[in-house]
Parts: C-alpha cells; sequence; structure tokens
C-alpha cells in the first residue's frame, strides 16, 4: 500500500507510504497548499498520536490521521 | 518532558521525532542534485507560517504565475510562447527568475509578492554556463560564436543554502487547480560568477543565515528588502567544478569534469 487515496471533507487526497531510514512517513498532497508530512509518535503515556513532521499542522495531522487509520488496520 | 506539537513526549521520542525532520529535510526535495527550471517542476521551499517565527518546507513549483494569469493554458502561453489567431507570434515571458534591482518597481509583477510572500529557496548547488570565444587562427580575434561549458557551483562546506525567492499563490480560475509558484531572485554575479557566467553576468541571491532569516521573517522597509536582494554571496565562500555538457541526462549531473581546453578560471577573487 504505497498509495492511497482519502476523501477529507469532500476532496480526494492522495497520501503516498514513504520509509525513511526504516521509519514511517505519510505524505498528502493538499489542494490548497504544499504537501503535508505527517508519521505515528508516542506520547508519554505510551499511547500512539498522529503528528505533523516538522511541528506545525497538529490538528490537520490528527483529522487526516483518523481518516488513514481505518485503512491501516483494514490491511 | 518535552513537547512535540503541543503534545507531551519522552525525550527519546522527540529526538527521534527532531531526526526525523532532518532526514526528511534530506529527503525527496534535497536528494535532487538538479533542477532544471524551465520544466516548470516543483522545488523545496521554506515558507513562513503566518505571524509566527517560524516555516514549513513545502513543493512550490518554480516559475512565477502572475495573478492577471488566469488558466494553466494561459500560463504555458506566457512561459513559452505562441502565435494568436492573427499569426502573430508572442515571446515567451520568462519568470524563473526576478532581478533584485527592479523587485519593487512600481507596477512590476513582482513588487507585491517581495513585499508580502518573500521566501527560501532550498539548494544543494546550482549550474551556469561558461562563454568562451575561441581565437580565429588566422586572424587571431575571437570568432562570433561560443564554446558554452557547463559548472557546477557550491558552497563550501555547505550541504545546502538559501536562495532568496518570492512566491505567490495562484489558481485557475477554470479548474480550480491551486498551486504555489514562486522566483529566485538575481544579483549582479561576484568576482567568481562573473567569470562563469560571463554571458549575463548575474547571479541567484545566497543569503547567509542571519540574511536568510531577516529575509524570510523581517519587518523590513523598501531600502532593506533591496540590500537584501542585491547582496552578494563572497567568491572566496564557494567552489566550482566544469561538469559534463550532458549533464542533464546524467546519473550524477554535478559529477566534475575537465575541459583540456578550457582557459582555467582567475581563482584568486
Amino acid at each position: 500500500m504505497d498509495r492511497f487515496d482519502i476523501n477529507y471533507k469532500g476532496q480526494l487526497l492522495n497520501v503516498q507510504v514513504v520509509d525513511i531510514n526504516g521509519q514511517r512517513i505519510y505524505r498528502i498532497q493538499l489542494p490548497s497548499s504544499g504537501p503535508l508530512l505527517m508519521t505515528r509518535a508516542k506520547n508519554a503515556d505510551g499511547v500512539y498520536f498522529w503528528t505533523s513532521v516538522p511541528e506545525g499542522k497538529q490538528k490537520l495531522a490528527e483529522e487526516i490521521g483518523s481518516l488513514i487509520e481505518p485503512l491501516l488496520k483494514s490491511q | 518532558m518535552c513537547y512535540y506539537n503541543g503534545v507531551k513526549v519522552t525525550r527519546t521520542e522527540f529526538i527521534r521525532l527532531k531526526q526525523l525532520e532532518k532526514l526528511i529535510a534530506n529527503y525527496d526535495f534535497l536528494s535532487k542534485p538538479l533542477q532544471i527550471g524551465f520544466e516548470y517542476k516543483p522545488h523545496a521551499v521554506l515558507k513562513r507560517i503566518p505571524n509566527k517565527e517560524d516555516f514549513e518546507i513545502v513543493e512550490m513549483e518554480w516559475g512565477f504565475i502572475p495573478s492577471y494569469i488566469k488558466t494553466r493554458d494561459e500560463a504555458t502561453k506566457m512561459r513559452f510562447g505562441y502565435k494568436d489567431d492573427n499569426g502573430i507570434f508572442h515571446p515567451m515571458i520568462l519568470t524563473l527568475n526576478a532581478v533584485s534591482e527592479e523587485l519593487l518597481f512600481p507596477r512590476k509583477i513582482f513588487r507585491e509578492a517581495t513585499l508580502n510572500r518573500r521566501c527560501l529557496v532550498l539548494s544543494t548547488g546550482f549550474f551556469e554556463w561558461r562563454h568562451v570565444f575561441p581565437l580565429n587562427k588566422k586572424t587571431g580575434k575571437p570568432l562570433k560564436t561560443a564554446i558554452k561549458y557547463p559548472y557546477y557551483i557550491k558552497l563550501k562546506n555547505r550541504e545546502y543554502f538559501f536562495m532568496a525567492g518570492i512566491w505567490q499563490p495562484w489558481t485557475d480560475i477554470s479548474t480550480g487547480e491551486h498551486v504555489e509558484t514562486f522566483a529566485i531572485v538575481t544579483t549582479k554575479a561576484n568576482a567568481l560568477m562573473e567569470q562563469i557566467h560571463n554571458s549575463k553576468k548575474r547571479m541567484p541571491t545566497i543569503l547567509n543565515e542571519d540574511l536568510a532569516w531577516e529575509w524570510l521573517f523581517g519587518d523590513l522597509d523598501e531600502k532593506r528588502i533591496s540590500e537584501i536582494a542585491q547582496w552578494q554571496f563572497p567568491s572566496n565562500e564557494m567552489e566550482v567544478c566544469t561538469i559534463a555538457k550532458d549533464f542533464r541526462e546524467a546519473l550524477e549531473p554535478a559529477e566534475p569534469y575537465i575541459y583540456e581546453d578550457l582557459p582555467a578560471l582567475e581563482l584568486a577573487v
């Protein structure tokens, strides 16, 4: 599953899965700006969360991450 | 404990994420050693996050599309020239580069972006052609046709560097396609670049880290914008080498290539 599409607020966004040095990055091509890069990280309580890399788009990363997650789990 | 994107994480996780940021910065955009402007491809650009002293690395299309261009078809005509219904040819308008001395001229297409949307273009190095006019063996005078030699230029001890840029959001009104486009600011060539890009004697405005910060985040008046835009990176901090003439097709376009017949550059500049 290197590439797939998600429906985000009525828009079809392409998601590209990239492994960099063994770490997984999700690259989402946004229609109104440049690509969003995000990954899964672990918070201080050991719970996974979605985060943008670099920082700055946390809310968007969480929203889009919640759409990607079911697709990954259904693999 | 540390915070990443506002979420409390362990120090180990924080360091991992910060390292990942660095990896990304080297990935995809920066790993491409050659960007050919005339292909109008995406390029890595540092864009300020509004009202913050922070930036994001985004892909923008190289080749500034002015706001008066309404459709992709019009943009293509602008970039490559076209013949109208009456058979009159309209030459291309190049917006890959923006001449620093003219950025703020009234009614110039770059003025508004220069005042409000400055950016930094990431580069690992760039290519330029040197024109050499061989001497006529009979008359001893230079021939009219130059032989062109390509050079690769990078900075000493720097894996990548910043060029001053300006950017423009643009939407095709017929399709809704939205892109961000940019132009690289150019300045008068320094003593080294004057010998290499000897046909136009220009070079990109390469900024040191302090000036790059100021260009991106500073609340600048027109005088200061012009000063930074016209700044010349010093020759003695640059490294150059000749490369193969077919470098565009080469796997390693920046690989040095020696031309036996090429007069040496004056490096004591």
